[in-house]
């Protein structure tokens, strides 16, 4: 596998008279080809701050900070001026957006929202467009009677197979989806991500996805970032990540998960609150919630750092001078 | 359709009632108040019967309608000519102000609204907020009067009044022309009163639509900024905008009135005014049922058109 995005030192504040906040702070992340890369955490983690700044879709008072590279295929997009990027979505990344309820044209039938954008990349005239519309609503199981129908006349799911539509609509080098099953219910999600699993192997899709649940995202995902507060707390093989969580933040994830076998027992809930961007504590920021803090997370802000193979922790129990 | 008869009937009904139910009798501003006092009961008789005032009142509603039917709007009491002719020597007049006030309005007031949302924050945009919430809170009759007073009293660019000039200048290219100018101001002000609301609305609804999801995915496609907000914002915006059209529809002939008066323009508006103040109760009726089916006539419209431009409202038969 080759390495299709290198995302370095991504930091994207909201800058407003009174304060700023880091909503993303010194991301890194690659994605392979044909890989697809969760991104779990809490709201408010930043997921949607990070999703939209790859985009290059942050509205002010946003910003992406200057010095963070993001390479797609060797090229830096966030060099590119900015009347440049209309080209490149869509086309080089494409987005499946939170709230698939909402994110389709109310008065423009669906086929037709998808021929747009074909349109608009691939230069093809209208009927054209329409044709490969049509063949990709096929692709994620809209039937042909449906394709012109409006998204008012569609049941959540469907709405949310034409947003995937959409977003393949001109085979993007890379998909982010944003929180792409939140809202569905749970047999429609299954199905959700059935399609997406489907549609990376039959067309090597290379993906982002971002969500809150890490369970979901673990069955369909290579790899898994976890965020809190902005930065990445630890990477890894979705498995492995999902058995034997490293940092406490993911550790408590993790058990937070109901078990369906075994006896029943009460949800272990992290205690404490999601953390404040506007007011994050010294040192680690998870410490005020960590089971496991002892004295120097007050004071060491803890670093990204290789903690097993393949595996990286922000958490000075794995930082190596602590590991015994 | 159905509903839109019976809306028509209860106005005119309304229409009928009205007059009726204000205080004193016909005989009051029939006959020239100096007078009330010393007319004879048989001299009050004829000038009842004369419009057919001494019959019953169910009597009265049926002639009524039946009248209306016939294009028959009964007679005016100060001038004795048929109400149905004065209505329509001065209708051609409003129909072309109010015409070009709302195509007018709608372009400057809807266009900068527009704009303005698609370029929020920015100084143009502020200073363009505060001139169109300006104008929007100013009495129209002001309005009219400072233009009045600048165009014509300082510059002298413009005639003061009227629509026709008095001298009757031949006919013509020469006519239009005199008749052209006249229009200028009384269209201006109207035009400029009505743009503030439309400007507010249109900024709004577009601001509004701009914030939606499907805005971002449109982006998110690849579309440039000029086709997201033109093909998706606006197109969803133009809703509010045609509610607010065919509402404007009736205001705009209230506001007619008074800036009719005040540039002396001959039109419904003003007719309107004179048949207040000298209390032409059969004129008035008249008018104001011309009012009612249009504003009636403007909301049917609308709900015709609604279907088209979103199809949310369209019911199974219509598609």
């Amino acid at each position: 596998m080759s390495t299709l995005l290198e995302v370095r030192g991504l930091n994207t504040v909201y800058r407003t008279p009174a304060e700023t906040v880091r909503a993303v702070d010194g991301v890194d992340l690659t994605v392979e080809r044909g890989e697809i890369l969760g991104v779990v955490g809490e709201s408010g983690s930043g997921k949607t701050t990070l999703v939209m700044s790859l985009m290059r879709l942050i509205k002010p008072p946003g910003r992406i900070l200057k010095g963070g590279e993001m390479l797609l295929d060797g090229e830096d997009l966030f060099r590119l001026p900015r009347s440049e990027m209309p080209a490149r979505r869509g086309q080089d990344l494409a987005l499946i957006p939170q709230s698939a309820m909402h994110a389709l044209n109310p008065v423009i039938p669906v086929d037709r929202q998808i021929a747009e954008g074909i349109s608009v990349h691939q230069g093809v005239g209208r009927k054209a467009a329409m044709r490969t519309a049509r063949e990709r609503l096929r692709e994620v199981g809209i039937l042909p009677e449906r394709h012109n129908a409006y998204p008012h006349e569609l049941s959540g799911g469907m709405r949310q197979r034409c947003i995937i539509a959409m977003a393949i609509a001109n085979e993007p080098k890379l998909v982010i989806a944003d929180e792409p099953v939140s809202g569905l219910d749970v047999v429609v999600q299954a199905r959700i991500l059935r399609l997406i699993s489907e549609l990376k192997e039959s067309r090597g899709l290379s993906m982002i996805l971002v969500s809150h649940d890490l369970p979901t995202v673990a069955k369909i995902c290579d790899r898994i970032m976890v965020m809190y507060a902005g930065r990445i707390v630890e990477t890894g093989k979705a498995r492995a990540v999902l058995d034997k969580p490293l940092h406490p933040y993911t550790r408590a994830l993790v058990e937070a998960i109901p078990q369906m076998r075994g006896p029943r027992q009460p949800l272990q809930p992290i205690p404490g609150d999601p953390p404040d961007l506007h007011n994050l504590p010294p040192g680690c920021n998870f410490r005020p919630r960590c089971p496991a803090a002892f004295v120097d997370c007050k004071m060491v802000d803890p670093s990204l750092e290789e903690a097993e193979r393949g595996r990286k922790a922000a958490c000075l129990l794995y930082h190596k001078e602590n590991r015994k | 359709m159905a509903q839109y008869a019976l809306v028509v009937l209860v106005a005119v009904s309304l229409n009928f009632a009205i007059p009726r139910l204000a205080p004193g009798t016909p005989i009051d501003y029939l006959v020239p108040s100096e007078q009330v006092a010393t007319i004879t009961p048989e001299q009050r008789e004829r000038v009842l019967a004369q419009f057919g005032l001494e019959k019953p009142l169910a009597e009265q509603y049926w002639l009524y309608l039946t009248g209306i039917f016939q294009g028959d709007l009964g007679y005016s009491t100060q001038q004795g000519r048929p109400v149905v002719d004065m209505l329509l020597e001065r209708l051609p007049w409003t129909l072309v102000l109010v015409r070009g006030a709302i195509t007018l309005s709608l372009i400057i007031g809807a266009g900068a609204g527009f704009l303005s949302a698609a370029r929020r924050g920015g100084r143009m945009e502020v200073g363009g907020l505060a001139f169109f919430m300006f104008l929007d809170s100013m009495p129209p009759f002001w309005i009219g009067m400072l233009l009045l007073v600048l165009f014509s009293g300082y510059l002298n660019l413009l005639p003061v009044f009227g629509a026709l000039p008095l001298t009757g200048a031949g006919g013509g290219f020469g006519l239009t022309f005199e008749v052209a100018q006249r229009l200028v101001l009384p269209l201006l002000t109207l035009t400029l009163v009505r743009a503030g609301w439309l400007f507010l609305v249109a900024r709004s609804s577009l601001a509004g639509e701009l914030s939606e999801d499907y805005i971002v995915m449109a982006e998110a496609k690849g579309l440039s900024r000029r086709r997201v907000v033109l093909g998706h914002g606006v197109r969803n915006a133009l809703l509010p905008l045609m509610t607010a059209v065919a509402v404007e529809a009736g205001t705009v002939v209230g506001g007619a009135t008074v800036v009719e008066t005040v540039f002396s323009y001959p039109g419904l508006g003003r007719l309107i005014y004179e048949s207040v103040l000298s209390r032409d109760y059969p004129v008035l009726q008249g008018a104001f049922l011309l009012l009612a089916v249009g504003v009636i006539a403007a909301n049917f419209l609308a709900d015709l058109l609604y279907p088209i431009i979103d199809p949310r409202t369209r019911t199974a038969d219509v598609r």
